[in-house]
């Protein structure tokens, strides 16, 4: 599609200097690697400048880092950018892009809750999705978070099916308390 | 059979609660409540409160947050109370088993309060309406 084309000339013309990579994954699907001090520059020209519309953000856990994908449609064009930013560990900072348009906020307070990494000049930095008695400072799906509970979960589904129920919460960890790393 | 435990059978009043159902054990909950399969026709009526409810319908897999709300809604539900667990996610956490947000099944949750909890399981995901209406029925007998 020649539109797609020309767009897509014009956005890497205009995000060379800001990205260090620009992959054209295929026809529809764009990836961008930013670094961090330019991440807020990025989003504002894809959002104001070519019109995109953050459909969603996405975290990773890459070991030494933490990455943040903020992923753009672009409707009309049949496309999407998907803008990839990142803070090291481990203290993993990225500049908020909720100062530009307040749809990113919820998303950015998810990616917080369960990545552990900060959003400078957040709005509205609280906890969303995590209980209220979660410790501080404990990120579930960091890699690091010790997985459980396969072995005595099966266990306590056949101990059901059989008629008698054990109980598992403190032999897989999950009652409340348990597993909270310091 | 006394008069209370009479007209617990006769009329069971039952009070929904979601602990953390994906919602759609809720969706055949309130398909059980609709016309199709009607249980108020056996006297099942859905109540706002648990100070009116007979058996608490819980869904889902008791997550960290849910489980002092869950104790709560138990403690104020007059006893005698049956807990329905409805869906495996309320039987046994289902694929959720041990992952980081689970407070435990509901039973367990349950038990902490009351020891004595009357705990009935209705596994399936979601349960169909007819195994919602058979494990009250059973649970009911049991009484």
């Amino acid at each position: 599609m020649g539109e797609r084309e020309e767009v897509l000339r014009q956005l890497e013309a205009r995000l060379r200097g800001l990205c260090v990579r620009f992959w054209r994954r295929n026809p529809k699907r764009v990836y961008v690697d930013v670094p961090p001090e330019h991440s807020l520059a990025a989003n504002c020209i894809l959002y104001e400048e070519f019109r995109g519309r953050l459909a969603t953000a996405s975290g990773r856990d890459t070991r030494d880092r933490i990455e943040v994908l903020y992923h753009y449609c672009l409707d009309a064009l049949n496309l999407v950018v998907t803008l990839r930013t990142w803070g090291d560990k481990p203290e993993p900072e990225v500049e908020s892009v909720a100062q530009l348009f307040p749809g990113a906020n919820f998303i950015e307070r998810e990616i917080h809750d369960l990545l552990g990494i900060r959003f400078r000049h957040h709005p509205d930095p609280r906890r969303l999705i995590l209980a209220d008695d979660w410790p501080a400072g404990v990120y579930p799906l960091r890699r690091d978070y010790p997985a459980r509970g396969g072995e005595a979960a099966r266990a306590r589904l056949v101990a059901l099916l059989t008629g008698s129920p054990q109980p598992v919460a403190a032999a897989l960890g999950t009652a409340p308390g348990a597993g909270a790393r310091t | 059979m006394g008069l209370r435990l009479w007209g617990l059978k006769k009329s069971p009043w039952v009070y929904h609660v979601n602990v953390g159902a994906c919602n759609n054990c809720d969706i055949e909950v309130v398909n059980c409540l609709a016309p199709q399969f009607d249980v108020e026709r056996f006297g099942m009526v859905l109540v706002a409160t648990p100070r009116h409810a007979d058996a608490l319908l819980v869904t889902g897999g008791c997550t960290r947050q849910a489980r002092p709300r869950l104790q709560e809604v138990y403690r104020q539900a007059a006893k005698p109370c049956l807990v329905l667990c409805i869906g495996s996610c309320a039987c046994s956490m289902g694929i959720f088993a041990g992952s980081y947000h689970m407070a435990g099944p509901v039973d367990e949750v349950i038990r902490e309060v009351d020891p004595q909890a009357i705990v009935a399981y209705v596994p399936g995901c979601p349960p169909r309406p007819q195994a919602i209406i058979s494990g009250a029925v059973k649970a009911l007998q049991s009484l």
